[in-house]
C-alpha cells in the first residue's frame, strides 16, 4: 500500500461524489489554516475520527509518512520559537498532520479519473469543452505511468545485469540510460496512441461522470456554509 | 456477402514495399486466421484496414461499399498485440466504456453496451477491477472487450496469444470461439498456427508483404511449414488446438 493512492474499498468516503470531497477538503484546509490555536486542535481530530472510521491503513502509511511527520515537528518548533505556547506548538503542528492527512484521505477513497472527469463536468460551466480536454489529458497521462515505471525498471535492471555501473561512469551512464527510456517510451507512446486513435480518442469528448447524491449536495452545502461563517465572523476567527 | 473485402493493398515507406498488391475478403460470420513469419507486413495490413495507416494503393470495402478511414476506425475493431498499451482506464468497467464514450453515446447505451461486453467475455466478477491486476487471459479479454463494447462489423486480433501463458492461452481460444458461435466476423493475426487452427474456416498466408496462400484452412494448412510457420511434425488438421 502506497499513500496518496487510491484503494478500492466500500466506504461512506468512497461513495461520494469526488467534487464533494474536494469541496469539503478544501474549506477543511483553509478553516484549520486561519483558525486559532484551540480550534485549530479540535479540528485537527476531525480526519483522524474520519481515518478511523473507514479503516485507512494507518499503520502502513505512517511509515511512509517520515517526511511529513518531520514536517509537522519542524512546525510545531518554530512555532514554539515565535509563540512561545505550548497549545499553539502542539497546534500547528497537528494542523499541518491533519491537512496532509485530509488529503490522504481523498486521495485513498478516489479514483484520480473520476476526480479529473467530476472536476471537468464542474468546470465545464466556465471553460467549456476545455475542461474535458485536461481531463483527458490526465487520465490518459495516468494510464501511461505504469508504462514509464516499467519501462525506466526494464532498462535499469537490463543494464545492471549486463554489469553496468551507475557510480563509475555516473554521467554518461545516466544520460545513456535516460536517452534509451526516452526511446523506449517514445515506442510505447505511438502503440499508445494507435490503441487510442482505434476506439475513436476524441480529446473533447464529454465523458460520463459519477452522479451527485442528496448526500453530496448536502457536503458541498454545509462546506461553504462553514467556510463561509467562519470567515464573516471574526470573534471566531480571532 | 463479404463483411470485408480487401484490394490490391499495396504500401512502401521510404522506398521500401511492405505490402504488394495484398488481396482477400471475409466472409460474414467467418472465423479466419492470417498467419506470416515476422517482418510479413501482418500488423501493418491490419492497421491499414482499421483506418489507422494510409495505403499507397488499393482499397477497403465493407459490406461491399467503399469506406473511408474514418468509418473504418468505428466499424472495424482491432485488438492490439500488447494489451496493456491498450488500458487507458482506472477500472475494468471504465476501460470498457472508452470507446463508447468517443462514439457520444448516451449513459444509458453505454451501460448497456459496457454490460454487454463484460457479459460476452465473462468478466463481470472484475468489472471494478484495476487492470494493472489483471492476469494476461483476463486483461486480453477485457481488450477484446473495450472493442466489442463499440459493435464493430469486422473484429480483428493481432498476436491474441503472445506472452500468454497456457490456462490464458486457453481463455482466450474459448473466448473466440464463442464470439464465433454468436456471429461475429473474426480475423486472427498470429503465427501459432498450432494453438487455434484447427477451429478457424479460413487460412490466409503472408509473406514478404504478398498473400501466398489463400484457401479453406483445413486444405491448406500444410502449406504453413514452406512459409516457415511452425506446426507439429505429422499433426493433422484437428491436432492444430490447444483445446482438448
Amino acid at each position: 500500500m502506497t499513500i496518496f493512492h487510491y484503494r478500492p474499498a466500500d466506504t461512506l468516503l468512497s461513495r461520494m461524489n469526488p467534487n464533494a470531497k474536494l469541496v469539503a477538503l478544501l474549506v477543511y484546509c483553509a478553516v484549520v489554516s486561519s483558525a486559532d490555536a484551540p480550534l485549530e486542535l479540535v479540528m485537527s481530530a476531525l480526519p483522524a475520527l474520519l481515518a478511523w472510521l473507514v479503516h485507512l491503513p494507518l499503520r502502513a502509511y505512517l511509515r511512509q509518512s517520515v517526511f511529513f511527520i518531520l514536517m509537522a515537528l519542524c512546525l510545531a518548533l518554530s512555532s514554539w520559537v515565535e509563540e512561545g505556547g505550548m497549545i499553539e506548538m502542539a497546534a500547528s503542528g497537528a494542523g499541518f498532520l491533519s491537512m496532509v492527512l485530509s488529503s490522504m484521505l481523498l486521495a485513498d477513497s478516489t479514483m484520480p479519473d473520476d476526480l479529473a472527469r467530476s472536476l471537468a463536468g464542474a468546470l465545464s460551466h466556465v471553460m467549456g469543452k476545455a475542461a474535458y480536454g485536461v481531463a483527458s489529458l490526465v487520465e490518459v497521462t495516468l494510464a501511461m505511468i505504469p508504462a514509464i515505471v516499467d519501462s525506466a525498471g526494464g532498462l535499469y535492471e537490463a543494464r545492471r545485469a549486463r554489469g553496468a555501473s551507475f557510480i563509475r561512469h555516473p554521467l554518461s551512464s545516466m544520460s545513456s540510460y535516460a536517452a534509451g527510456v526516452l526511446g523506449d517510451l517514445l515506442d510505447k507512446a505511438g502503440s499508445y496512441a494507435d490503441a487510442l486513435y482505434s476506439r475513436g480518442y476524441d480529446n473533447a469528448a464529454v465523458r460520463h461522470r459519477p452522479r451527485y447524491r442528496t448526500s453530496d449536495v448536502l457536503v458541498i452545502a454545509f462546506s461553504l456554509l462553514a467556510g463561509i461563517m467562519f470567515f464573516m465572523f471574526p470573534v471566531v476567527a480571532d | 456477402m463479404d463483411a470485408l473485402r480487401v484490394e490490391d493493398v499495396s504500401l512502401s515507406i521510404r522506398e521500401s514495399g511492405i505490402l504488394d498488391g495484398v488481396s482477400f475478403s471475409l466472409e460474414k460470420g467467418s472465423f479466419s486466421a492470417m498467419c506470416g513469419h515476422n517482418g510479413a507486413g501482418k500488423s501493418q495490413l491490419l492497421r491499414i484496414i482499421k483506418g489507422l495507416a494510409r495505403p499507397s494503393s488499393g482499397r477497403i470495402l465493407l459490406d461491399g461499399r467503399e469506406c473511408s478511414a474514418k468509418e473504418r476506425m468505428r466499424r472495424v475493431g482491432l485488438v492490439f498485440q500488447d494489451a496493456q498499451m491498450q488500458m487507458v482506464a482506472q477500472s475494468v468497467e471504465k476501460d470498457i466504456a472508452f470507446g463508447p464514450e468517443n462514439l457520444g453515446l448516451d449513459r444509458d447505451e453505454v451501460s448497456r453496451r459496457v454490460g454487454m461486453a463484460l457479459a460476452l467475455m465473462g468478466l463481470e466478477a472484475h468489472a471494478k477491477r484495476r487492470p494493472q491486476t489483471l492476469s494476461g487471459g483476463e486483461l486480453r479479454k477485457t481488450a477484446i472487450a473495450g472493442v466489442l463494447a463499440m459493435e464493430p462489423d469486422v473484429i480483428l486480433m493481432d498476436e491474441p496469444f503472445a506472452n500468454l501463458d497456457y490456462p490464458s492461452t486457453l481463455t482466450v481460444i474459448r473466448s473466440l470461439l464463442e464470439l464465433h458461435e454468436k456471429g461475429f466476423t473474426i480475423l486472427v493475426v498470429s503465427h501459432e498456427a498450432e494453438k487455434f487452427l484447427s477451429h478457424t474456416d479460413r487460412l490466409i498466408v503472408m509473406s514478404h508483404g504478398r498473400v501466398v496462400v489463400d484457401g479453406r484452412a483445413c486444405d491448406e494448412y500444410h502449406r504453413l511449414v514452406e512459409n516457415d510457420i511452425y506446426i507439429p511434425p505429422a499433426a493433422s488438421f484437428e491436432d492444430l488446438t490447444w483445446l482438448a
